[in-house]
């Protein structure tokens, strides 16, 4: 290759990462605040068995929280069946709160019923 | 749902239809299509950026023109399953992802993406005789070759943006 091609590439390349280095910005756990870790305990309304993520919204004393679960199929796998996370019942999340939305909460693990279902 | 009747009604039509509530709740249906759009988009990807290294001046052993009558048919083989692929996940969350900005900027360099390839194909490709073999393509061959790099490269890396449950379940309330 001569040398304008390898100059060409390397621009490329870096054009290319600077574009990617927007994708993490938003996917994944990587938008929900690691640091300020919570651990809330309310009610469940309006639990939502659905691709791409089951969720729920959890009544506490102070706010209700929309938390967000792992993929039904992750959930089936670990036993967390619809019935088990029903409307009314009591449940504990630990999770991390989303960075820019405050009533956002991303569950690393969920309690119902006695039974704590890891969900990463 | 008042939330919900605020969309458009081809959204709400699409979303709400057999095939949304399929890949909504089906646990099997979501998984195996979303592998089938990332399969496809690795075809894409790897035949393109194969193409796109060889235009802008590596391997020039090898005839531009009989390269790409190889690659050509993979890339399109790997668009003709991603796009269908995709648009089933889009039905999955219709409306959210209509008001989603970055699902937005995704579809828009998708259609950047494709506007360079074809305007290379219209352009410095009729040339592509003159340079086929062990010469240097022309400048804007070049140029079309690290465009489309970058591109497709922020096309598949560009998120689809955020809207999980949160959406859905708000949208149930409000």
């Amino acid at each position: 290759m001569a040398r304008l091609d390898r100059r060409a590439l390397f621009l490329a390349g870096l054009g290319a990462l600077a574009f990617s280095g927007a994708a993490r910005a938003h996917h994944g756990w990587g938008s929900y605040d690691a640091d300020k870790a919570l651990t809330l305990t309310g009610t469940i309304r309006e639990p939502l068995y659905e691709n791409p993520h089951t969720g729920l919204k959890l009544e506490t004393k102070d706010k209700t929280w929309i938390v967000v679960l792992a993929p039904p199929g992750r959930m089936r796998n670990r036993n967390l069946t619809p019935e088990l996370m029903a409307a009314g019942k009591t449940a504990t999340v630990y999770g991390y709160p989303h960075k820019t939305d405050t009533s956002e909460l991303r569950a690393e693990w969920i309690l119902i019923d006695g039974t704590t279902t890891q969900l990463r | 749902m008042e939330h919900e009747v605020q969309a458009a009604p081809w959204l709400l039509w699409l979303q709400n239809g057999q095939v949304g509530q399929a890949m909504r709740q089906s646990i099997v249906l979501y998984p195996a299509v979303e592998v089938l759009h990332i399969l496809g988009m690795a075809a894409l990807l790897g035949s393109i950026l194969c193409m796109d290294l060889r235009l802008m001046g590596a391997a020039r052993a090898i005839s531009a023109t009989r390269l790409a009558r190889h690659l050509l048919p993979v890339a399109i083989g790997g668009f003709c399953l991603a796009v269908p692929m995709g648009c089933l996940l889009f039905v999955t969350e219709a409306v959210a992802l209509s008001k989603n900005p970055a699902f937005l900027v995704k579809l828009g360099l998708i259609a950047l993406a494709g506007t360079n390839a074809a305007a290379f194909h219209l352009g410095p490709w009729r040339t592509a005789a003159l340079w086929d073999a062990d010469a240097r393509p022309p400048v804007a061959a070049r140029a079309f070759g690290a465009a489309s790099v970058v591109l497709w490269l922020s096309v598949v890396t560009s998120p689809r943006g955020r809207n999980h449950p949160s959406t859905r379940i708000s949208q149930m309330t409000h």
